[in-house]
């Protein structure tokens, strides 16, 4: 690798893309340039839109959101974004619904806020220790730097805490076999007192030659850390 | 100076850097939010000492220092949200399991991107912020020494070694990247970084 070839690697990967900076007219270059002169933020960089999904799904109203305005955007459970972008609209989801992407599905449909078609894959990511929707594919989260939301009632914070704490002992070069990574897990789970709310780890199929490598995946409801031999 | 004018130049300037230092706390903050506070940090010190940014030979350079130690001092201060999102980031990501052209393409920027940021983890910090300056906001030596504070002709030394190092760390990672494989990644955007020509260092 030349020097040249290495810094065109190191510029393609560059983390700051044009999309992450909020543009001039936004809201959030408002708030960041009000709150470094310590003058108060335009309330509207603090509201949340609430679209009543399910009214406008029920009635079958047109593009004329019904909306309302709230202060106080932390109570909510999901926020469904209208892009893949932190910076853009946000508008409540229907927490009848659940704490995923089905939340927010309704937006994307017939008189929804967001569309007036089937939804687009849809990704729930964490944000702030709530469920963040967003537009886009699996990948979507880890493009916006945010982890995935493993959904639930457990607290979305833990849940943060053990992804991360499971991704750097498990998921990473060189690999860590299943058997090592199963009492990694509950060291894990014990740290995060976890196992006190009846969390438990298991393997939950065989290593083989042809897998020696272990991955995981977190299953909220069944309060189970599966451990997954990969190749 | 009249508030209102010592504002307005304020905002010029706000208006005139801000994509550029936006960009800069991405590359080393990571979670939009936390960036938001860090940009809005260190505005807060540009507005406090407005004068000097105004007066010195490149204000965005001069802007780039004040961000390099706000950030500093945060992460010595370690918020523990911090620290999470250093080590999301620090970590390999997962494969998707069953990857369109797109998914594949994006989870191999990741995977490529956490093999860097692990990388560059390897090096002191100040090496590491020489080559991020060299590279994503392509300061000239003169300017990266003003920053970090060590002396220019050392800047280039210890960036001609740091390169070598993280050369040496991805090709023991095995990351498979050459010129060739480049273009599998997606390139979502450009860097839009900041020229940073003819700079002067910062107060």
């Amino acid at each position: 690798m030349t020097d040249h070839e290495f810094d065109e690697l190191m510029r393609d990967l560059d983390p700051a893309r044009a999309a992450d900076v909020p543009p001039p007219d936004s809201v959030r270059h408002r708030s960041i340039r009000d709150r470094a002169l310590g003058e108060p933020s335009p309330r509207r960089s603090r509201r949340v839109l609430v679209a009543v999904a399910a009214a406008l799904v029920v009635t079958g109203a047109a593009a004329g959101a019904m909306v309302l305005w709230s202060d106080e955007p932390d109570v909510f459970a999901v926020s469904c974004y209208a892009e893949a972008d932190l910076g853009s609209d946000r508008v409540q989801g229907d927490p009848t619904l659940g704490v995923g992407p089905e939340a927010c599905a309704p937006l994307w449909q017939s008189g929804g806020a967001f569309g007036d078609g089937p939804p687009p894959p849809l990704a729930a990511c964490i944000v702030d220790g709530a469920v963040g929707v967003f537009p886009g594919p699996e990948g979507t989260c880890g493009d916006l730097g945010l982890a995935r939301s493993v959904g639930g009632e457990t607290a979305l914070a833990t849940m943060v805490e053990l992804d991360a704490a499971l991704r750097g002992a498990i998921v990473q070069t060189p690999c860590v076999s299943p058997e090592d990574a199963v009492p990694a897990a509950e060291r894990i789970v014990a740290d995060l007192a976890l196992d006190r709310a009846g969390w438990t780890v298991r393997q939950t199929t065989e290593t083989t030659a042809e897998r020696p490598c272990a991955s995981y995946s977190v299953d909220e409801e069944r309060k189970l850390i599966a451990i997954v031999p990969i190749p | 100076m009249p508030e209102s004018s010592r504002e307005q130049r304020f905002d010029d300037l706000y208006r005139t850097t801000f994509a550029a230092v936006y960009a800069y706390c991405v590359r080393r903050v990571g979670r939009r939010d936390d960036v938001d506070d860090v940009v809005s940090e260190v505005y807060a010190a540009v507005w406090r000492r407005l004068d000097d940014a105004l007066a010195a030979d490149a204000p965005l350079a001069w802007i780039y220092g004040v961000a390099y130690r706000t950030i500093g001092n945060r992460r010595r201060g370690a918020a523990r949200s911090l620290r999470l999102v250093d080590r999301l980031r620090a970590q390999p990501r997962e494969r998707a399991t069953a990857p369109d052209d797109h998914v594949a393409a994006a989870e191999r920027r990741r995977e490529l991107r956490a093999h860097l940021d692990a990388a560059l983890a390897e090096l002191s910090p100040v090496d590491a912020e020489i080559v991020r300056l060299s590279v994503w906001e392509e300061l000239s030596h003169g300017e990266i020494a003003d920053i970090v504070g060590v002396d220019a002709p050392l800047v280039r030394s210890r960036l001609y070694r740091s390169k070598q190092r993280l050369e040496r760390a991805l090709q023991n990672r095995d990351i498979g990247w050459s010129p060739d494989t480049k273009g599998s990644t997606t390139r979502e955007g450009d860097t839009s970084g900041p020229s940073g020509t003819d700079q002067g260092g910062p107060a």
